[in-house]
């Protein structure tokens, strides 16, 4: 009787440590792919050689700029964490850029929502719960400690420039040994984590540490709230208007 | 003799008056002048900084759109 009483205070115990810290943190930095083009190529206009210089200068800011993404069995988000130190940093500012903005996804609502500072308010875009249609190649490599296998796919955009689709190409490695759909900026709905990931072969978002049971704080995974709601084509009409409207 | 005097001197504070007036006028064209060419040459300026990043980073609109008004911004602010 005593032993089994044991064995249900164990089984409790162990409940109860488990879903004490049930929150797990992915740390992602970005690093730029060195593609070697002088950067003066499409926009024959441009040829003010100290603003491709400045520019530039994002690359050496990228390092600064870390990437947080936090996650249970249902619900993830992902962002970039404070850094107050460096927020008047120019190039820090615009590193940040490139991360994107708070990325919310959960299993349970199909909810897909990236939340951001934008067109002088805050906005909340509501994507596709499956924004990428991922083909899983046979290709792998190991990251850290994990065998990972790469998917691809594409993303269209608008070109608020030249006022047409822009088609980028998406790369994902994922692994089913962490078998969660979530990744970095969005780059996610695979079988696996997604430990490195590029959304336009400029840059990629790498795995720099995992922490299981991080956290038990349910508030890292809040829901925004508040802010405009778009989906993305509305989000992207009102951007191309607003640039037609400065081209005037 | 009094009234001569008087005359002068309101002649004298017309002059003045016409001189400030004349003096506040060509400086606030000029402060108009000179934001407007700010205004001008940082828009100018954050638009083709986002063409380049567009380019070097491979940026969605959205984020065209984000460091272009952020350099506007910054540009202001310098």
């Amino acid at each position: 009787m005593v032993y089994k009483t044991h064995i249900i205070v164990i089984f409790l115990l162990s409940n109860i440590i488990f879903s004490q810290n049930d929150i797990a943190l992915v740390n992602y930095k970005i690093i730029k792919i060195d593609d070697n083009s002088s950067g003066i190529n499409k926009y024959e206009s441009i040829n003010d050689s100290k603003i491709l210089k400045k520019v530039k200068e994002i690359t050496s800011s990228l390092d600064d700029v870390e990437c947080q993404l936090f996650f249970d069995n249902k619900t993830s988000l992902f962002k970039t964490k404070e850094k107050l130190e460096l927020n008047d940093d120019f190039n820090y500012k615009m590193a940040k850029v490139l991360a994107g903005g708070i990325r919310y996804k959960n299993l349970n609502t199909k909810e897909k929502i990236e939340r951001r500072n934008s067109l002088g308010m805050t906005v909340n875009i509501f994507y596709s719960f499956d924004e990428y249609k991922w083909t899983i190649t046979n290709e792998t490599k190991k990251i850290g400690e994990y065998i990972c296998r790469k998917a691809i796919s594409t993303k269209t955009d608008i070109d608020t420039v030249k006022n047409e689709e822009k088609v980028f190409n998406v790369e994902a490695w994922f692994t089913n040994e962490i078998p969660v759909p979530f990744g970095p900026a969005g780059l996610d709905g695979l079988p696996g984590l997604v430990l490195e990931a590029s959304p336009n072969g400029k840059i990629v978002f790498y795995v720099d540490k995992i922490i299981f049971n991080y956290s038990s704080d349910k508030k890292l995974l809040c829901r925004p709230k508040g802010g405009t709601n778009f989906s993305e084509k509305e989000y992207l009409t009102l951007l191309q208007k607003k640039f037609l409207e400065f081209k005037k | 003799m009094n009234w001569f005097k008087i005359l002068e001197i309101m002649k004298n504070v017309l002059s003045l008056i016409l001189f400030l007036l004349v003096v506040s006028s060509v400086s606030k064209a000029k402060d108009n002048v000179y934001f407007f060419k700010v205004d001008e040459a940082c828009w100018d300026m954050a638009y083709h900084y986002s063409l380049h990043a567009a380019e070097e980073y491979g940026l969605t609109g959205a984020q065209r759109e984000l460091i272009m008004e952020e350099a506007y911004e910054s540009c202001l602010e310098w």
